[in-house]
């Protein structure tokens, strides 16, 4: 303990005064003759112990309070067996979250953010002068400078990237702070500690982190604080003034569509809390206002749906947005605004074209085994209005694929009970799977042999093309199947399970050709079976990147063997399944924020596009970096920090759009026990604490030492309030 | 020495129109203002009786025997002389002058209601003793109904200055094998000591069928016990002995002892059925005696 005015210290002789007055009254007397000298005489004989007691404390605390008071003017400071480092410049590596989670708001007008914000600048504005800061955010971002321009970068903070990578971020501030010369290094991190932040594998990496940390010389002091800790850790919507109010669906009937096709979006909208009876839900295309609907509450869900047509081809975003039925200020603010909306990728294709392969070509109506297939993939087509059709349907002759190639690739290629399958065409189908990245349906029959197949078609690793093996016909008899329509989960086959729209019940099987599982997990390959749950359809995939899909069919796709041809659902369920296979594939979920957009170099179809002069615009309207891969032209773009609608260009021309999302980890705002962050924060070794000003308070005590004259002045306070207590109450006692 | 050099004209004036009457029958030497318990030959009637062999002849009533035929005596109260003791605290403890009895010592006080009790008793024609005492009697005068007595009794009241310490219970022992005949004790004292061993002493003087009075004289220091600050109270009876102590932070104790005191001595006198008359120093000694009397002689 050291004191800051020491020679304020030497006042506390002063207790020799109410010592000495002690000394020198006690033998001073008034002296008085006394009668009932018999009554004093007990009560002096019961209480002289107790009294010399009383006397010898009073004596004491009129001691302390001179002692006492000379010590608070003192300003005693703790500071252990070291010397405080005062003023000296230390290095701060500071980790800022700033995940989209922090957009939650206490309550109208403080979010998150704006905490960690404050937090970060005030431990950045009491750093004493000429200390290194580096600041890393969890979006990516970072600067290293004085603590001026650590300020007013910290001050331009927002909201963005991904989820916080705790391992990654602490990784890069250790890395950071070895490199500084100074010996006072600290390493601080700023979260709101939720509990999707922390993942096993997060937790068991900073054990190599802690070995890192020991490893250090000098050892940086790493601390955490959860500003958020003495608020509350509820959902937003318990907030006060504030409801919460998000998009909980947004999804397309179709995956695809051609251009001109009307797609049924449902939108489904909840809210938490209660401003008003109904929300207004606006649907937006690549971030352009569409339409917009009142819609009713119910047990706070809305549902509805829009009915969208678009009319160019390529890669576009749909969003709905919800907001509160009251048009004017008497709607809450809501509490957390990035679940306000949803974004989907949806591409509009070209029509697509479709090679039909007949095994047993014969001429006459519906004597082709594909010529079912070809009027439901292309109905208008037989009324000669080919444009109305999204998919161009040619009839192609086995053996004659290359040189019809010379016209033009296909996007899907069927082959339809062909027994016999020549090492050209067999060459051109494993291209188009595995390097064209196009689809391959396959219809069993009579003819279809599942050893040719796996002879003729194998890919890249040398395994079958085809995902099950093609055995023997099964031939049912009178004992016809039904197709199991229970609990489609595969994203075409999907309304089929809904009541109104499963007419796939109708469709009778009387034959078909039995389909092997190769490996037990083939079984997850079955997108649709038959009711005594044989293999109907099974869905592989090619084995290269960016491999199309290949279908198989256990039954022909003409009427020999059921009736699903002439039953209604099979235009939609040939149109919905080869649709999907021919284009979904193209278009994976839609990216999150903080994680690379990679663009696939067809991102706009049908038009030759020079990959290098794409250029990517953020949805705040600046250009974001892009980087093309030369050997295979797709474009990656990794800054995508700010979620939104982003806009490709080419020159001058939009050529499509890409949806950032928000990270669903991020939607998820469940705090983190306490008790959960103070075990992590001892898996590494850092110092948790509750609020900033106790990280400050701390720091200053670590470097001033720590003020303790107000435990002095309490104490003396004590004293004084205790001397008159002790006088009354010893009077009383006796 | 002489009366009025102990009492003003006023308390003179004031004890003058008084009479002392024993609230019980005592006897006498004189025929006085005080029934007797014996019956005999007097001029208060009584009451009649039927004649019982063995009475005296002359005492029958023969009006009433012409009247009813029947026997009857007539009985009649004896009136006699009170035989009063004055018995008056000479110990140190009596010493004791408060700020607020304007310089009168408890035993001055004490001597004042002595010589009043002895000039009012004497006025009357009743017998008067005088003893004094500390540890034990120092002045005894006997029992004298002449005026000239009343000059003894003042004489030894202020003779020698009080001192030494209490001892009431030997005194009053001693005392009792002097007075055998009933009469009424008057102990005017601050009675500081051992209660039980005085009410022991003044149950023998009961059990003689003495009326006792205690006049308890205080000084008002005594009751409320006002002093602060660091004081040495030295002992009025016992020279030499002292106790220093911060007289405030024992205040509130020795009011608590003192009450507890007086509870035993009211106790103790309700208990034997013994007049407890408290003065105060500060107080003039005749008024508070001229209440006393006239209530018991609105008990008679």
């Amino acid at each position: 303990m050291i004191f800051l005015n020491s020679l304020l210290a030497l006042a506390g002789i002063t207790f020799v005064v109410p010592l000495a007055i002690h000394l020198l009254f006690r033998h001073r007397f008034n002296v008085l003759d006394w009668g009932a000298m018999h009554l004093l005489d007990a009560i002096v004989r019961v209480n002289k112990r107790r009294m010399r007691l009383r006397n010898l404390l009073l004596l004491l605390l009129r001691c302390a309070i001179p002692i006492l008071l000379a010590i608070c003017m003192a300003r005693p400071v703790l500071t252990g067996w070291q010397t405080p480092a005062g003023d000296d410049p230390l290095s701060m590596v500071m980790v800022v979250d700033t995940s989209y989670s922090l957009a939650q708001r206490f309550d109208t007008s403080t979010r998150r953010i704006d905490l960690i914000r404050d937090s970060a600048r005030r431990v950045i504005e009491a750093l004493p002068r000429g200390s290194d800061v580096v600041v890393l955010s969890s979006d990516g971002s970072s600067h290293r400078g004085d603590h001026q321009t650590a300020g007013t970068f910290v001050d331009r903070l927002g909201i963005g990237g991904g989820p916080l990578d705790a391992e990654e971020l602490l990784s890069r501030a250790l890395r950071e702070s070895s490199m500084s010369a100074t010996q006072r290094r600290q390493v601080l991190l700023l979260s709101d500690h939720r509990a999707a932040d922390w993942s096993q594998r997060t937790i068991d990496s900073l054990s190599v982190l802690r070995r890192r940390v020991d490893a250090m010389s000098p050892r940086p002091l790493i601390a955490w604080v959860d500003p958020f800790v003495s608020r509350s850790r509820q959902p937003p919507a318990t907030a006060t003034g504030v409801v919460n109010r998000r998009i909980s669906r947004l999804q397309p009937r179709e995956s695809t569509a051609s251009i001109g096709q009307t797609v049924r979006w449902l939108v489904e909208a909840r809210v938490e809390g209660n401003d008003s009876t109904s929300v207004t839900i606006e649907l937006r295309v690549n971030g352009m206002a569409h339409e917009e609907k009142s819609v009713p509450l119910r047990s706070g869900v809305a549902t509805t749906h829009f009915d969208l047509v678009l009319q160019a081809d390529g890669r576009h975003v749909i969003e709905a947005r919800v907001s509160s039925g009251l048009r004017n200020a008497a709607a809450m603010v809501d509490a957390f605004a990035p679940d306000d909306s949803m974004l989907v990728d949806f591409l509009v294709t070209p029509p697509i074209d479709v090679w039909l392969i007949s095994g047993s070509p014969r001429d006459g109506p519906l004597g082709n085994d594909t010529d079912y297939l070809a009027i439901a993939l292309s109905p208008h087509a037989m009324a000669g209005e080919i444009a109305h059709d999204r998919f161009h349907t040619r009839t192609v002759r086995a053996g004659n694929l290359l040189r019809e190639s010379e016209k033009g690739h296909p996007d899907v290629i069927v082959l339809a009970d062909v027994g016999r399958i020549d090492s050209r065409d067999a060459d051109y189908l494993i291209d188009h799977v595995e390097t064209r990245g196009g689809t391959l349906v396959v219809f069993a029959g009579p003819s279809t042999e599942g050893d040719r197949y796996d002879d003729r078609l194998r890919g890249s690793d040398d395994s079958p093309l085809l995902p099950l093996r093609f055995d023997q016909v099964i031939d049912l008899g009178d004992d016809w199947q039904t197709i199991d329509s229970e609990g489609l989960t595969y994203p075409p086959l999907a309304v089929f399970s809904e009541s109104e729209r499963g007419s796939l019940d109708a469709v009778e099987v009387a034959k078909y050709r039995k389909m092997q599982f190769r490996q037990s997990e083939d079984s997850s390959r079955v997108v649709l079976r038959l009711a005594n749950g044989e293999p109907l359809i099974a869905i592989g995939r090619g084995k290269t990147e960016g491999a199309g899909a290949v279908m198989q069919v256990a039954i022909t796709c003409d009427d020999d063997w059921s009736s699903m041809p002439r039953r209604p659902a099979f235009v939609p369920l040939m149109q919905r399944l080869f649709a999907h296979l021919a284009t979904g594939q193209r278009l994976a979920a839609p990216t999150h924020s903080g994680r690379p957009l990679v663009l696939p170099p067809g991102i706009a179809e049908g038009a030759s596009v020079d990959s290098n002069a794409v250029t990517v615009w953020t949805p705040g309207g600046e250009l974001a970096r892009t980087a093309v891969d030369p050997s295979t032209g797709t474009i990656r773009v990794d800054d995508t920090r700010q979620a939104g609608v982003y806009r490709i260009k080419s020159g001058d021309q939009t050529i499509g759009f890409a949806a950032i999302a928000v990270p669903t980890v991020d939607l998820s705002l469940v705090a983190a026990e306490v008790s959960q962050v103070d075990s992590i924060a001892e898996k590494i070794g850092a110092v948790r604490f509750a609020a900033i000003d106790d990280y400050l308070r701390e720091d200053s005590d670590r470097r001033y030492g720590r003020g303790i004259w107000t435990y002095f002045l309490v104490a003396l306070l004590a004293v004084m309030i205790l001397e008159p207590v002790v006088q009354q109450r010893g009077a009383r006692a006796t | 020495m002489s009366i009025a050099e102990i009492l003003s004209p006023a308390e003179l004036e004031r004890i003058r129109g008084l009479e002392l009457l024993a609230r019980q029958v005592v006897e006498g030497f004189c025929t006085g203002m005080h029934r007797s318990p014996n019956k005999g030959y007097s001029v208060e009637f009584k009451e009649h009786r039927p004649y019982v062999q063995g009475d005296e002849i002359r005492s029958i009533d023969w009006q009433v025997f012409g009247k009813t035929d029947r026997l009857y005596v007539r009985e009649f109260e004896e009136e006699t002389n009170l035989r009063s003791t004055i018995v008056v605290d000479a110990s140190g403890s009596m010493n004791y002058v408060g700020s607020r009895a304007a310089g009168v010592s408890k035993y001055q006080y004490a001597v004042r209601l002595a010589a009043c009790l002895a000039y009012l008793m004497i006025g009357q024609q009743d017998g008067v003793a005088l003893a004094t005492f500390d540890t034990k009697i120092r002045e005894f005068l006997p029992h004298r109904s002449r005026p000239s007595h009343l000059q003894a009794i003042y004489a030894a009241l202020t003779q020698r200055p009080p001192g030494g310490e209490t001892e009431l219970g030997d005194v009053l022992a001693g005392l009792a094998r002097k007075l055998q005949r009933r009469g009424l004790l008057i102990l005017i004292s601050d009675c500081f000591g051992d209660p039980e061993r005085l009410f022991r002493a003044l149950a023998n003087f009961r059990h003689s069928r003495h009326e006792v009075l205690v006049i308890q004289v205080l000084d008002p220091d005594e009751i409320d016990f006002p002093f602060s600050g660091r004081v040495r109270f030295r002992d009025l009876e016992r020279p030499g002995e002292h106790q220093d102590i911060d007289a405030a932070s024992l205040a509130d104790a020795y009011r608590r002892r003192f009450t507890l005191f007086q509870r035993q001595l009211n106790d103790g006198c309700g208990v034997h059925r013994i007049d407890l008359l408290q003065r105060l120093t500060s107080d003039p000694p005749a008024a508070g005696l001229a209440a006393y009397l006239a209530a018991r002689r609105r008990l008679r």
